[in-house]
């Protein structure tokens, strides 16, 4: 922690539920460094970003039962993934014991990493079978007195299946080692087959868990596990077996599924329950189990071929999980203030503000219309899979090329300097973990410091305040939906509604998301797509909507890539990726999809002949000839980010008009990877017609309208000079139009 | 691969000029070079005030360990902080120093 600069948030929290109606309950988390009390007020979040140029940061104060001063203190949390069977009978008569498992680590040396343990930490009766600070094999027996640790002493290979075994013979206290690589090299071998003595007769404490890839060193104040050592890598086929098996015996069992005999204790095979978080246990005793944290499933195992890709294809192909020492899923902290949405509350996007002192911390929660009440004309959708996406992103932080992609020095918030300190708030789907591989999870059940909360930077969250202050600067009247709740509720949530505005950035969509917009415009629906990059990655919900799955699969605009054979989600089976290679490109949907990112300044829209169609020219009442948003706080330009363009051959609608083009992008800017399928030095934004966003209006059949802007920067312009400027006026032009009675030209 | 010409000042006179672009195609091609540099001490800056004030600050190359921020090397004005960085990098890769100022 640097002294001068005070970045240090003392003040965290998180709420159980985003999407909430009047009547609903909301349970915030709240934790607290160097304060002992916090004041709580829910605020309605009218502009969630003070800028010099744009509108001014605004919230408006909400009373409700649960305002006051509340008790509070630090509460912890626990990353790192693992797998936890719960204590039985079965595991209580344990006494010699073989452990096996195919075991790729991913960090080997960096740190003691529990691979499979039962007690409460190495100072407990238990064992613990470990990879060493060396990165080798061991495994550790200890009687609560005696703690003996036999190791290999030879360091396994990152990123290299190895088959692993490690016995302990309860009569003689001899331990066996056997650390089996796949590959062997001539100068490099981490071949290793060692025996050792431990004490005799060590009895296991009764009632204890079986713990995967970590080991319970003991717990919290609040009565959770506390945990340690987690392992970061991959396990495939974990056995377990109740006396001693000579190691040829139990790789031969590791083949054959289920594993039959006597002395198997407990098989687990990880491909079961694939989009779940249990663990099967095929041996026939039913050592069932629990992931914790979300580690990483739908991953290549030891028995991958590369003849199948899809895991629902060949589960037994996909038998491993991927564990990481940061992955978080539930940050389980205890209930610090429980609020009931007032009857009668305006639908709107809200936020928890939590005060201690100076510092604070706020909460976001959308609250719908009442269930039956009379709908707004307007529904602002609250792209809330793509803020979870977001959330805590370390890109910046932890991506060695930042300067060379965004085209200008890095300026780090003070938020950025705490989440780089603080890692156990995890990570966002931009972000690798600490052994390189890709964060496919994205949680909304722990803290967030950037990106989904307001007086942070201006993206996602904050960036679509613009949007929702102009609305109201204006006079509309609007409710809001959220990504979840479309997934949830499929076209139901958006019917009654005769316009959807989006944000800035509507990136992340599952296939039910997708499904429902569709079904929205066959039944005459509009849509105002008010940003870039949108409708561009397929996700998966998990089944209590607490995450989210991103495959970064084939192509796009990524910062890391899937690797082959994992291209399918666990949560759905789906292939994900980007939708344009899934079939359904975004101008499909949408008329626009991704054409060029940049992020160093922004450019402006010139009009084009379509912008004077008789069918469109209304949208620029009172908008001059000259150029479309010279202005705005992000890169100082209405067009700009990330560009999404009209391709025929991707589904544009044949008759789309395109408005206006953008232009006075730098060669910072640059197609998408998505875009191109053989590299060429023209792919910049000084050189290539294909860099720039096309402004769409089109109509269809059904009645529907799209009208879109292709820039993610266009929001963060409507504010400009008190919003009066042509963004601001154009987009007024056509919201009147789309919530009103009229057809459409 | 291209190498920082010490002698073409005029290159540094432009970036000084238009510290955001748009650059000559040769600026770019000093400022691809600068910009990639290894992370450990990597020249970053920390926004302290917000719209405000800038920290020249240096990245530590690990996870989680805090970025060092030289609070006594402070910028009110972005295109200030890039042209300091920009005559430290000048520096460290042609060993002369920038005499523009």
């Amino acid at each position: 922690m640097n002294t001068g600069f005070d970045y240090k948030r003392r003040v965290l929290a998180y709420a159980d539920r985003i999407s909430v109606r009047p009547g609903d309950t909301v349970a915030f988390k709240v934790s607290l460094e160097d304060h002992a009390r916090f004041d709580f007020k829910v605020v309605r979040v009218v502009n969630g970003v003070e800028t010099p140029t744009g509108a001014p940061y605004k919230e408006v104060e909400v009373e409700t039962s649960a305002d006051g001063s509340y008790p509070g203190g630090f509460q912890r949390i626990d990353a790192g993934s693992y797998a936890v069977v719960p204590g039985s009978p079965a595991l209580d008569r344990l006494s010699s014991f073989t452990f096996q498992c195919y075991l790729m680590p991913t960090l080997p040396g960096d740190g003691r990493q529990v691979i499979c343990s039962r007690g409460s930490g190495p100072k407990r009766p238990g064992f613990a079978v470990i990879l060493d600070e060396k990165g080798a094999l061991a495994l550790m027996v200890g009687n609560g007195k005696t703690l003996v640790t036999v190791s290999t002493g030879v360091a396994m290979l990152p990123w290299k299946w190895a088959f692993v075994s490690a016995s302990y013979d309860a009569q003689s206290g001899e331990v066996e080692l056997w650390q089996e690589p796949d590959e062997r090299y001539v100068t490099i071998d981490s071949f290793a087959h060692i025996t050792g003595k431990a004490p005799t007769g060590i009895g296991f404490a009764a009632d204890h868990p079986l713990h995967l890839a970590a080991w319970q060193v003991g717990h919290h104040e609040d009565g959770r596990p506390r945990m340690a050592g987690h392992f970061n890598g991959r396990i495939d086929s974990p056995r377990l077996a109740s006396e001693v098996v000579v190691c040829h015996e139990m790789s031969k069992l590791a083949r054959t599924i289920p594993p039959r005999a006597s002395w198997v204790l407990g098989a687990w095979d990880l491909s079961r329950d694939m989009s779940g978080d249990s663990i099967v246990d095929v041996s026939g005793n039913n050592l069932h189990g629990r992931l914790v944290n979300l580690p990483t499933r739908a991953v290549t195992g030891y028995h991958w071929d590369g003849s199948c890709h899809d895991w629902t294809g060949k589960p037994e192909h996909y038998g491993a999980i991927h564990f990481h020492d940061d992955d978080l899923h539930d940050a389980g902290w205890q209930t610090s203030v429980t609020l009931t949405v007032p009857e009668g509350l305006k639908s709107g996007v809200y936020a928890g503000r939590f005060r201690a002192g100076r510092d604070e911390a706020y909460v976001p929660f959308y609250v719908r219309p009442a269930r039956g009440a009379k709908k707004a004309a307007i529904a602002f959708l609250g792209s809330t899979a793509t803020y979870m996406a977001y959330s805590n992103n370390h890109w910046q932080l932890d991506e060695e090329k930042a300067e060379v992609k965004r085209g200008r020095i890095i300026a780090y918030t003070g938020d950025e300097l705490f989440l780089n300190e603080r890692r156990d708030l995890g990570l966002s789907t931009y972000d690798t973990h600490r052994d390189g591989s890709g964060v496919v999870y994205a949680s909304r059940l722990r803290p967030v410091v950037i990106n989904f909360n307001p007086k942070s930077i201006i993206w996602s969250f904050n960036a679509d305040t613009h949007v929702t202050d102009w609305m109201e600067a204006e006079g509309f009247d609007f409710d809001v939906v959220t990504d979840e709740d479309i997934h949830a509720e499929g076209v139901a949530a958006l019917e009654g509604y005769k316009v959807i505005v989006t944000g800035a950035h509507p990136e992340y969509w599952s296939t039910p998301m997708w499904d429902a917009l569709t079904a929205y415009f066959d039944r005459g629906g509009r849509m105002m797509y008010l940003g870039g990059n949108g409708f561009y990655w397929r996700i998966g919900w998990n089944g209590d909507l607490t995450a989210i799955e991103i495959r970064r699969a084939e192509s796009g605009a990524r910062f890391w890539a899937s690797l082959p054979g994992e291209y399918h989600q666990s949560f759905t089976g789906e292939m994900g990726g980007l939708w344009k290679r899934i079939g359904r490109p975004p101008q499909s949907l949408v008329g626009i999809g991704t054409f060029a990112t940049g992020f160093d300044r922004c450019g402006w829209f010139e009009r084009t002949e379509g912008s004077r169609d008789p069918r469109a020219a209304w949208i620029f009442e009172g908008v001059g000839d000259g150029p479309i948003g010279n202005f705005g706080v992000l890169g100082n330009g209405a067009a700009g980010i990330e560009l999404d363009g009209v391709d025929h051959a991707l589904g544009s609608p044949l008759d789309t008009i395109v408005l206006a083009s953008s232009t006075g992008h730098s060669a910072y800017y640059m197609q998408s990877p998505d875009e191109i399928v053989f590299n060429h030095a023209a792919v910049n934004g000084d050189a290539n017609p294909r860099v720039r966003a096309d402004m769409i209006y089109y109509t269809l059949r059904s009645g529907a309208g799209m009208f879109a802007t292709g820039s993610i920067s266009w929001a963060a312009s409507v504010g400009h000079n008190g919003y009066d400027n042509e963004v601001a006026r154009i987009t007024g032009n056509v919201l009147r139009r789309f919530a009103g009675e009229e057809p459409l030209p | 691969m291209y190498k920082i010409d010490p002698a073409k000042t005029e290159l540094a006179k432009e970036f000084k000029e238009k510290p955001f672009g748009p650059h000559s195609a040769e600026l770019q091609k000093v400022l691809n070079v600068m910009r990639w540099e290894p992370v450990e001490g990597k020249y970053v800056l920390v926004n302290t005030v917000p719209h405000k004030e800038w920290c020249l600050a240096q990245l530590p190359g690990k996870r989680g360990v805090p970025i060092k921020v030289h609070e006594d090397v402070k910028f009110t004005d972005l295109g200030e902080a890039e042209w300091h960085i920009f005559k430290m990098r000048w520096k460290k890769h042609t060993g002369a120093d920038l005499a523009l100022d």
